[in-house]
């Protein structure tokens, strides 16, 4: 058995804005940025956002 | 393949639509010469075959027209659905007219952005959970279902439809068994190795750059085994195996769990993100290409209850459905059950007075605190027939684009993004943690 991969993952603990839904806090950037930078849509499936 | 970008399809219909002076709105209110529903179905390999079947039932509904990626899906579409027209691009299929409403069934990651095309084309939508592949993309499709106010949004999340289901919560909410304590969602669903990666061709029917639509396009890989599509070698992540890599799905989590998560959040009746998450997981007992955990424990830390997802894909026995694959649910689950069935999938609600448990899509049972069985609510899931969940909720969607209302719409697309927030959240928390051995 490889024992690096039978180690768990602990998951950084988050907090969020509930009104904005962004998160706040220590982990903040790297949450955010993987909750909107990361898919906006490649060119040509640009998501919609206005209307 | 003739392909129309975004630009082009904006233009001719919501845009174009606008200037001409026809809204969106007015164009939805048209249906077919013998007001039949004229619905439009899109990825229907799988799931989407249930919507077909699910549709037919309903009378004065048409299926015209059926849209796949897969050239091979779509002639076997058009040859089982006499009439219909086919399409592989779904932005030249949203530019007929003739088409009322459209359920969609394609992968996750193209849920919001075909949703919001859906609803700028002037048609009814039905969009399969999760909402979305972000929670910046289900914040538009909400803010476009808000805006196409006319338009009838229903999400995917079936159990919302469950008779017994809506019964149990109805009674939970006047406070019948006293304070929700906590929440369990439970996904015991088992997977097998995908295997190790492998190159491979996509086959020349299928559009393999439409296929990831607004996902980043990446090298076919897939397992050299995989549970679900064995026959369908050389298809890359296509067809299932994108549930388990980041740049398509999200998982268990995202595939089967939200629809424990979403019934859950609905017993805590809490309509907003939880204020704290935070995951601790894995992909054990097995090294295979795959990049999203088997196992994995959230926890939505709401004020007034806990929200707890357990996900667990390992077989006990190397089968999906393999018979020692019982050994070690929860025995709560299986109380419910009358039928030889093990269920591995549901929700566990822990009230001051008693507890509540969600064996399937349709169904709750009530245990007094001894665990003394005290009523059931709907029937079984084994009772009923249920073509992929709880029968009704195509015929609860059809129900209310002919009323021209979504007051009763059963699974609001708020509602759905609430709960797909809740499992991107998670994937969050664990996507930017550290690996730690038990003594670290």
């Amino acid at each position: 058995m490889n024992l690096d991969e039978s180690k768990a993952t602990l998951g950084a603990p988050l907090t969020q804005d509930t009104k904005t839904e962004l998160f706040t806090g220590a982990n903040a950037e790297a949450a955010n940025r993987d909750l909107v930078a990361k898919r906006v849509g490649r060119k040509g499936f640009e998501i919609p956002t206005t209307f | 393949m003739s392909q129309l970008n975004r630009r082009t399809f904006i233009k001719n219909s919501a845009l174009a639509a606008a200037v001409a002076g026809i809204s969106a709105q007015t164009y939805a209110q048209s249906t077919g010469a013998n007001g039949d529903l004229r619905v439009a179905v899109v990825g229907f390999r799988s799931r989407g075959l249930e919507h077909i079947k699910e549709l037919k039932k309903i009378k004065g509904v048409r299926i015209v027209a059926l849209c796949d990626v897969d050239a091979k899906v779509v002639a076997k579409g058009l040859k089982d659905n006499p009439g219909a027209k086919g399409y592989t691009d779904m932005r030249k299929m949203l530019e007929d007219k003739d088409i009322d409403a459209v359920s969609i069934a394609s992968p996750n990651h193209q849920h919001s952005i075909q949703g919001i095309w859906s609803l700028q084309a002037g048609k009814h939508l039905y969009v399969e959970k999760p909402l979305s592949h972000n929670i910046f993309e289900g914040q538009q499709l909400v803010a476009a279902s808000n805006h196409f106010s006319k338009l009838v949004v229903q999400a995917g999340t079936q159990s919302r439809s469950g008779v017994g289901i809506r019964a149990a919560i109805k009674d939970v909410h006047a406070g019948k068994y006293g304070k929700v304590k906590l929440a369990r969602a439970i996904c015991y669903k088992r997977r097998k190795s995908i295997g190790p990666a492998q190159k491979n061709a996509i086959p020349s029917e299928i559009d393999y750059d439409l296929w990831h639509g607004p996902a980043d396009v990446q090298e076919s890989i897939r397992g050299n085994e995989s549970d679900k599509v064995q026959h369908a070698a050389n298809q890359g992540p296509v067809h299932y195996d994108w549930h388990w890599f980041w740049n398509y799905g999200g998982g268990d989590l995202c595939n089967q769990a939200i629809h424990e998560i979403d019934i859950a959040r609905w017993f805590l009746n809490t309509h907003e993100v939880s204020a704290e998450v935070v995951s601790v997981g894995g992909r054990f007992g097995y090294v295979d290409c795959a990049e999203t955990p088997n196992t994995f424990i959230s926890i939505h830390n709401y004020a007034d209850a806990p929200l707890i997802t357990e996900v667990y894909g390992l077989t006990s026995d190397g089968q999906i459905n393999g018979p020692m694959n019982k050994f070690g649910q929860f025995s709560e689950l299986n109380k419910g059950q009358k039928s030889a069935k093990t269920p591995d999938i549901g929700i566990i609600v822990e009230c001051e007075n008693a507890t509540i448990v969600v064996p399937d899509y349709n169904s709750a049972q009530v245990y007094d605190k001894e665990g003394k069985f005290l009523k059931t609510y709907g029937k079984t899931v084994d009772q009923v027939d249920l073509t992929g969940g709880a029968s009704g909720h195509h015929a609860n969607w059809v129900a209310g684009i002919r009323k021209g209302s979504s007051a009763d719409i059963n699974a609001p697309v708020r509602e759905c993004h609430l709960s797909t927030a809740l499992v991107h959240s998670a994937n969050i928390s664990f996507r930017l943690g550290a690996k730690k051995s038990a003594g670290e």
